[in-house]
C-alpha cells in the first residue's frame, strides 16, 4: 500500500465525497436564495392541475422519459434516452459495492450474473449512447457553435469512465467483491486501511475508480449539476402565481345575465 | 436604411434592430414607476445584470443548469428561419453569460479566452439587438428538459436594459399611450364611443338586432377588448358584442381602461402591474361583478396571472370571453350555424400564450368545432404552436422583414393541412398576420386568409 493509494483511495474518498455532497448543497442553496422571480406561471403544469404533486410528476415525467425532447432532432432524444437510462441502471449495479448482495438474498453467482449481463447490457447502452451526443455536438455546427469546454470535459469525461467500466466488465474481469467493495465499505466506515484491498488491484481498476472520485467532485461546478435543477425549477417545480378557478363560468353566465 | 426593407443575410440578424426610445420618452416612462435614468448607463446595466444573475432564480438557473443540448434551437423559430446562432434561446443566453463570466476570477484573468466579455457599449447594444429579436413565445421554455424558460430571461434582460435607458421605442410609445389614455391606441373617449356606434349599426344591417352597448355605466360585467378589435378587427368586437347581448350578459365598456393587451410584459414588470392595475381601478370603480376578457394572448397572459388575482382578491370575478361562448354552447342559449362560415377549410392555431402557461386551449377547439364546417388542426398545435412571429412587441415597420420570415413556420402548418383560412384569438397574432400575409401569399402562390375566433363566432350566430 503506497503513499499515492492512500492519498487518492483514501483521503481522495473523503475529498470527492464531500466536495459533491458540499458542492449540491451550495449549488441548491444559491437557487433557493435566489427569491426574485420573473416568470408569470409554470410553461408545463396547466393552473387546473397545479399543486405539490402534479409538480413532482412532472419532474419525475421529465427524468424518465425526455418528453419535451420529442421537438428536435432524434439523436438527441435517443443519445439521451440510452445514456441516461444505461447509466441508471449501471449505477443501481453499483450499489452491490457498498451493499453486500448477500443481504438482500442474492447469491455472489447471481450477482456475478447481473453485474455481467445487466451491468454490461447498461454499460453498453450507455456507451453508445454517449458516443451518439458526442458524434451530434460535433457534427451538427450549431451544437458546436453553442458548446463549451465543459461540455465537452463532461461527456469524454463520462465516455473514458464508462469505457474503462466496459473493459472491466467484459475482459479484464477483477475480482472488485474482494477488493474494490471491500475497500469502499471499510473506508466509509473510517478505516484508511482499507486501502489496502485496492491497492492490489492492476491500474484499470485503479483508473476507474480514481475517475469517478474525480466526476463526482466534478458534479456540482459544472452542466453536470443539471439533474439537480429539475427539482429548483421555477417553470418546473415552482409554484403558480395565478391560480383560479374557470369552474363557475355556468354560475357566472347566470349572475351577469339580465 | 428604409423601414422593413432591411436585407435578412442568413446566419447574421445583428444589424436588424428596432428604433430606440429616445432618453426623455423613457424618462416620463420611469418617472411614472418611481425609476430615474442612471447617470452611467454601462455600469448600471452590468451591476443590475449580475444583480439578477445572482438573485433571480428564473435567470440564475437559466445560466446554471443549460447543458447546451440545442433542443431549443429547433423549438426556436426565431433561430430556424433566420439560422444567427445569437438570435436563438441558447445563443441570446450565451451572450449574457459571458458577461457575467467577465466578473468571475476565471473572466477576470483569462478575458476572452475563457469566453468572457467586458459591458461595453457595443456590447451591450448588441445585447439589446437580440434580445429585441426574441416573440417571447416560451417554445424553448416547453421543450427545454429542465424547463428553462428562455423568455423569462429575456423579459428579464429587457427590464435591465430598460432600466439602463433602453427600450424600444413601439413598446415605450404603447405604454407611454395605455397609461395615459386607457388604451394603447392612444383612442379618445369621442372615438371609442362612435366606434362602438358603428359595431352597433353594422349589426342591426348585418344580423337585424338591435343591440345593447354601455360605455361607462353601471353594469355587471366589464368588457375588456384589446383596443386593436375597435379599430382594426372589428368583426372580432361584434362578435363579442352580439354574443353577450344574445345570452343577456348586461356588460359595459370603459373610455378609462378600454385595453386587454398589455404592454408591460414585454418590458417591464412594474408597467405590466401599473397597466393591470388601472384595469383594477376601472372595475372597482364601475362596480362591476366581472371581468371578461376578449381575444388576446399576451394579454391573457398578463390578466390571469396578475391583473385577475387582483381582480379576484376584490371579489371580482374573471374569465376569457371563451369561456362563456362554451357554456352558452353547451346549455343552449345560443343557437349557431356553422354554414355561414361557408366551406372553407379553417385552422385554428394557438396564441403562444393561451397555448403554454395559459390553460386555454380546448376551449376554442370546442367553439370552432360548432362554428365551422370544416375544421383541421394544424401539425404544431397547443403548447407546440409556432408564434405568429409578431409577439415580445416586434409589430414594427424596421422589423418586418424579420417577421416576414418568422411567420413562415406558422404558414407552412397551415399549408400542410390545406387550410384556407387560419384562425387566430389574439391581437398580436391578427395584426402579424395582416403585415405578413400578403407577402407569404405572394411568396408561396396561396390565398390565405385569416381572422380571430369571435369573427367567425359573429358570423355563425343566429339572432
Amino acid at each position: 500500500m503506497s503513499l499515492i493509494d492512500i492519498v487518492i483511495f483514501g483521503v481522495g474518498l473523503y475529498a470527492s465525497l464531500i466536495v459533491l455532497i458540499a458542492g449540491l448543497a451550495v449549488r441548491a442553496a444559491k437557487w433557493v436564495s435566489a427569491k426574485r422571480l420573473t416568470g408569470l406561471y409554470s410553461v408545463s403544469i396547466p393552473s387546473g392541475h397545479y399543486g405539490p404533486s402534479s409538480a413532482a410528476k412532472e419532474v419525475v415525467k421529465r427524468i424518465f422519459t425526455f418528453y419535451t425532447l420529442n421537438l428536435s432532432d432524434r439523436p438527441l432524444l435517443v443519445g439521451s434516452l440510452m445514456f441516461h437510462w444505461g447509466i441508471w441502471i449501471a449505477l443501481l449495479g453499483h450499489l452491490s459495492m457498498v451493499i453486500p448482495p448477500e443481504t438482500i438474498g442474492i447469491s455472489r453467482e447471481l450477482q456475478k450474473a447481473i453485474a455481467l449481463y445487466v451491468g454490461g447490457t447498461s454499460g453498453i447502452l450507455a456507451f453508445i449512447g454517449l458516443l451518439i451526443l458526442f458524434a451530434r455536438r460535433l457534427g451538427r455546427r450549431d451544437v458546436r457553435a453553442i458548446s463549451t469546454a465543459d461540455d465537452y470535459f463532461a461527456l469524454l469525461l463520462l465516455m473514458v469512465l464508462v469505457g474503462l467500466g466496459l473493459a472491466l466488465t467484459f475482459v479484464i474481469k477483477p475480482d472488485y467483491m474482494s477488493t474494490v467493495s471491500k475497500w469502499l465499505r471499510g473506508v466509509l466506515a473510517g478505516d484508511l486501511g482499507a486501502v489496502s484491498y485496492i491497492s492490489v488491484e492492476g491500474p484499470l481498476v485503479k483508473l476507474h475508480v480514481a475517475l469517478a472520485m474525480l466526476f463526482a467532485a466534478y458534479v456540482p461546478w459544472g452542466k453536470m449539476v443539471h439533474p439537480l435543477g429539475l427539482f429548483f425549477m421555477p417553470t418546473v417545480a415552482g409554484r403558480s402565481i395565478g391560480s383560479f378557478m374557470y369552474s363557475h363560468a355556468a354560475s357566472l353566465i347566470r349572475r351577469i345575465t339580465r | 436604411m428604409e423601414h422593413g426593407k432591411a436585407e435578412l443575410v442568413l446566419g447574421d440578424t445583428s444589424h436588424i434592430k428596432p428604433h430606440w426610445a429616445s432618453p426623455s420618452q423613457i424618462q416620463k416612462l420611469h418617472e411614472r414607476v418611481g425609476l430615474k435614468l442612471p447617470e452611467d448607463q454601462k455600469a448600471h446595466f452590468y451591476r443590475r445584470l449580475l444583480e439578477e444573475a445572482a438573485r433571480n432564480r428564473n435567470v440564475a438557473m437559466a445560466l446554471d443548469v443549460c447543458v447546451h443540448c440545442g433542443a431549443c434551437l429547433d423549438a426556436c423559430h426565431t433561430y430556424q428561419t433566420t439560422r444567427d446562432i445569437y438570435n436563438s434561446p441558447v445563443g441570446r443566453a450565451e451572450l449574457v453569460r459571458r458577461l457575467v463570466k467577465s466578473n468571475r476570477m476565471s473572466g477576470k484573468l483569462l478575458g476572452r479566452l475563457v469566453g468572457a466579455e467586458r459591458p461595453t457599449d457595443e456590447y451591450i447594444e448588441r445585447i439589446a439587438t437580440y434580445y429585441y429579436q426574441c416573440n417571447e413565445c416560451r417554445r424553448c421554455g416547453e421543450v427545454c428538459p429542465f424547463g428553462i424558460d428562455q423568455a423569462d430571461l429575456t423579459r428579464t434582460v429587457r427590464m435591465v436594459l430598460y432600466e439602463s435607458g433602453i427600450a424600444a421605442k413601439y413598446i415605450a410609445t404603447v405604454i407611454d399611450n395605455v397609461e395615459r389614455t386607457g388604451n394603447n391606441l392612444g383612442l379618445p373617449p369621442k372615438a371609442i364611443a362612435k366606434t362602438l356606434e358603428f359595431a352597433k349599426d353594422s349589426i342591426r344591417e348585418e344580423k337585424g338586432i338591435d343591440v345593447k352597448v354601455k360605455l361607462d355605466e353601471p353594469a355587471h360585467a366589464l368588457l375588456l377588448p384589446p383596443s386593436a378589435d375597435l379599430f382594426t378587427n372589428i368583426d372580432t368586437l361584434k362578435g363579442y358584442i352580439l354574443f353577450l347581448n344574445i345570452v343577456g350578459v348586461d356588460f359595459t365598456f370603459s373610455t378609462k381602461m378600454i385595453e386587454l393587451a398589455n404592454f408591460g410584459l414585454f418590458m417591464d414588470e412594474r408597467h405590466m402591474k401599473y397597466i393591470g392595475d388601472m384595469v383594477v381601478k376601472t372595475a372597482t370603480e364601475l362596480g362591476v361583478k366581472a371581468v371578461i376578457a376578449g381575444e388576446c394572448g399576451h394579454g391573457w397572459r398578463a390578466f390571469k396571472n396578475y391583473t385577475a388575482v387582483e381582480l379576484e382578491k376584490r371579489g371580482i370575478a374573471t374569465l376569457h370571453i371563451f369561456h362563456l361562448v362554451v357554456e352558452a354552447i353547451k346549455s343552449g342559449a345560443i343557437k349557431l350555424d356553422p354554414e355561414r362560415n361557408g366551406d372553407v377549410v379553417y385552422t385554428f392555431q394557438d396564441s403562444c400564450n393561451y397555448a403554454r402557461g395559459g390553460d386555454l386551449t380546448e376551449e376554442p377547439r370546442f367553439i370552432m368545432r360548432h362554428v365551422v364546417k370544416n375544421f383541421v388542426e394544424s401539425p404544431n398545435n397547443r403548447e407546440k404552436t409556432w408564434c405568429c412571429g409578431g409577439g415580445g412587441g416586434l409589430l414594427t415597420d424596421e422589423l418586418l422583414r424579420l417577421r416576414i420570415e418568422y411567420a413562415k413556420k406558422w404558414y407552412e402548418d397551415a399549408i400542410a393541412v390545406g387550410a384556407g383560412h387560419v384562425v387566430r384569438a389574439c391581437a398580436i397574432c391578427k395584426a402579424q398576420l395582416n403585415h405578413t400575409i400578403p407577402h407569404l401569399n405572394k411568396a408561396y402562390n396561396r390565398q390565405i386568409t385569416y381572422s380571430g375566433l369571435m369573427d367567425l363566432v359573429y358570423r355563425a350566430l343566429v339572432p
